[in-house]
């Protein structure tokens, strides 16, 4: 296969988008004084600002390629594993998002800490290192794969660069700067895939072209219930909607840390429902059109008749694309990667000072200290992540075996979660047997695929779609586990695990609070003059207060009046009442002023003397 | 000629079960209450969602004959 080469222009383009994402990524190393800043941006942003983040993290370097490679083959049903993921929807906002804000859980092992025991937590953060090291590898090496099917680089030097563009930017800027370049590459990659749609239509000759190319299957939402054997319709619903959706949700530490960084709870759910409803269907067709169009290209007889389909996005791009726009889509494919694997490098710095470093090693130092550990693991998670390049460059098919790994961990990391978060009987002895042996029975199931057999034979699928089946037959095996070591062990004291299992989110929101918990209707968001005062809380105007529905003790959330930032120049306060100490300053609320603390104000980067917007959060 | 029906039929009816079970285990473990505004958007969302999806890929089915 020939390669395009690219013109100067797109060279200029790939090479200032690099530029670009170092310069842009590394200015927001000055909202990063501290860890709770470096992992999650001092909770700080907006719904739109986490969704868009949300996207651009789960569109990776190979999406592009798989997908499209899917949408040749298989039609418009190649959208499936971005449009199944509603069912979890009220797991995940009712239960998990605010069970983990609330109960300022930092990660997935310390969340089974505190939720089961050490042990459970000890085998959480090993499955969970490796399954976000080797996925950052896996990113960087899918890239180098993409720029030698396009442009003939070698893989390791040609991922090289962007890769250390991205352990740059997050090492330095942290959570926030892997949020604000999301923004950014979300935008890229999503006007690259439509923009590429468009041509390719047009190419074509318009849309009743394209469209009347391609058989009535072609067209369907869903391929075949259980056939062709290698993309069956029941397989991805329980490989990908089942299973890997609720691994994306519920597992990934880097998404995790995502939904940590929202202002509130309710912009994380409003985030996620923003991400699933509107932007997950875009990213599906970004990423798969240009199987489509070269479907179509094909009826046409504007393709051979022997493109190898995992060749057609390079062979559509490089047919419709002109000087400039193909540099946009190799800056695109680079974007994706980067969105994806700050995200997983962010959260590898995250376990390791948050589950080794901090409570076992080195206990009790300044903030200053882990915010340093943290710089330098997410710099020692980027090396590890280039370093495993060549080693997956001597596999013959690495994504089978990534696919493998990935599919035989998440089960056992799903179930554990799920059942611990949803069941108060679920005990420490089950969780940890859950995540061994439910693993090691995963991993049988990969030397052994009869095991899965019953499962595939139920739905009527063959052999070669064994692979898709095991996530149904890893999550019932799991929960079988978990649910049998249960009946027959001792669970934890309800009282210890109070804040951890849906049924004391109440008590979670008054721990995280401090009191009780005002939970009336919103009241009005006001804009109100910012002055700093000599107080220790916030202080407001008791008919502002009135307006707001806040009380004295109810925590507001104070941002730049210019809302287009996102919430990056923001800050979290408490409301405090008008004390005899203030009085006694001379210090008096004035309506339409809001009076904060001085280091409030630095620490939000807030302008004293401008209007910010006040809203209450609890 | 090939039609959706029966893997939206299994779609929805499995994953609209599962959908079903954890919405009422989260109100039924007090997860989430009806007396609470914010839960009760969250519940016509939800389910405004679920029917928007369903909605969307029976169109879609249809139309992809035309």
């Amino acid at each position: 296969m020939g390669h395009y080469a690219g013109t100067k222009l797109d060279y200029i383009v790939i090479i200032a988008y690099f530029v670009v994402s170092l310069v842009y990524g590394s200015f927001f190393a000055k909202y990063t004084k501290s860890t709770r800043d470096f992992f999650f941006s001092a909770q700080r942003f907006s719904w739109w600002l986490i969704g868009i983040s949300c996207v651009a993290t789960t569109v990776g370097s190979y999406s592009f390629v798989k997908y499209s490679e899917a949408g040749f083959n298989y039609g418009l049903s190649s959208t499936q594993t971005y449009l199944n993921d509603w069912f979890l929807m009220p797991l995940f906002l009712l239960g998990w998002v605010p069970l983990i804000y609330f109960s300022r859980v930092t990660s997935i092992p310390e969340f089974f800490e505190r939720r089961f025991s050490r042990a459970t937590r000890l085998a959480g953060v090993i499955v969970m290192l490796i399954y976000l090291c080797s996925n950052i590898g896996f990113n960087f090496y899918t890239l180098g794969v993409a720029f030698h099917a396009l442009l003939g680089w070698d893989i390791f030097w040609g991922t090289l660069a962007a890769a250390l563009i991205t352990g740059v930017y997050t090492t330095f800027g942290g959570q926030t700067a892997v949020v604000m370049n999301d923004l950014l590459q979300a935008v890229l990659l999503l006007l690259a895939g439509f923009l590429l749609f468009f041509l390719g239509v047009h190419y074509l000759g318009g849309w009743a072209e394209f469209w009347n190319h391609l058989s009535v299957a072609e067209r369907l939402p869903f391929s075949g219930f259980n056939k062709p054997a290698e993309f069956p319709m029941v397989g991805v619903f329980w490989q990908d909607g089942m299973a890997n959706s609720m691994a994306y949700y519920f597992v990934n530490q880097g998404l995790i840390m995502r939904f940590l960084a929202a202002k509130s709870v309710r912009e994380g759910r409003k985030a996620a429902i923003f991400t699933v409803l509107l932007l997950m269907p875009l990213a599906a067709v970004a990423v798969s059109n240009a199987g489509w169009v070269g479907k179509a290209m094909l009826a046409k007889g504007l393709l051979p008749a022997n493109v190898n389909p995992s060749d057609v996005f390079v062979k559509v791009s490089e047919l419709v694309a002109m000087p400039g726009l193909f540099g946009l889509i190799m800056a695109a494919l680079t974007a994706a990667m980067m969105s994806t694997a700050d995200a997983l490098i962010n959260g590898v710095s995250a376990i390791a000072v948050n589950d080794v470093w901090r409570p076992f090693l080195f206990k009790n130092r300044s903030d200053k200290h882990y915010l340093l550990a943290a710089r330098i693991f997410a710099l020692a998670a980027t090396f590890v992540g280039i370093v495993l390049v060549p080693i997956f460059m001597t596999f013959h098919s690495v994504y089978r075996a990534h696919a493998s790994f990935t599919a035989a961990i998440t089960p056992p990391m799903v179930v554990t979660i799920v059942l611990g978060m949803v069941w108060k009987r679920f005990t420490p002895k089950a969780a940890f047997a859950t995540l061994i042996f439910g693993t090691a029975s995963m991993f049988l199931s990969i030397a052994y695929p009869e095991m899965v057999a019953p499962f595939a034979r139920l739905h009527g699928v063959g052999e070669a779609g064994f692979v898709f089946l095991r996530a149904m037959y890893g999550m019932i095996t799991c929960t079988a586990i978990g649910v049998l070591v249960s009946l027959f062990t001792k669970p934890r004291d309800e009282q210890s695990i109070q804040g951890l299992v849906i049924n004391s989110l109440q008590r979670a929101k008054e721990l995280f609070k401090g009191g009780n918990v005002n939970d009336r209707e919103m009241g009005q968001k006001l804009f109100l003059l910012l002055k700093p005062a000599e107080v220790t809380n916030a202080l407001l105007h008791p008919e502002d207060m009135e307006k707001m529905d806040v009380e004295p003790g109810d925590l507001i959330y104070v941002q730049d009046k210019r809302l287009w930032l996102g919430g990056l120049k923001s800050v979290h306060a408490r409301v405090s009442s008008v004390t005899g100490e203030i009085q006694a300053q001379g210090i008096k609320s004035e309506k339409g002023v809001l009076l904060l603390p001085l280091e409030a104000v630095k620490e939000g980067l807030l302008n004293a003397g401008e209007l910010v917007r006040v809203e209450k959060i609890m | 000629m090939a039609n959706n029906w029966i893997q939206i039929a299994y779609q929805y009816g499995l994953g609209g079960l599962f959908f079903a079970v954890t919405l009422y285990l989260c109100f039924k473990e007090e997860g989430a209450t009806l007396s609470h505004p914010e839960d009760r958007w969250m519940l016509k969302v939800l389910i405004g969602g679920y029917f928007g999806y369903l909605l969307m890929h029976t169109l879609w089915a249809y139309l992809a004959r035309f």
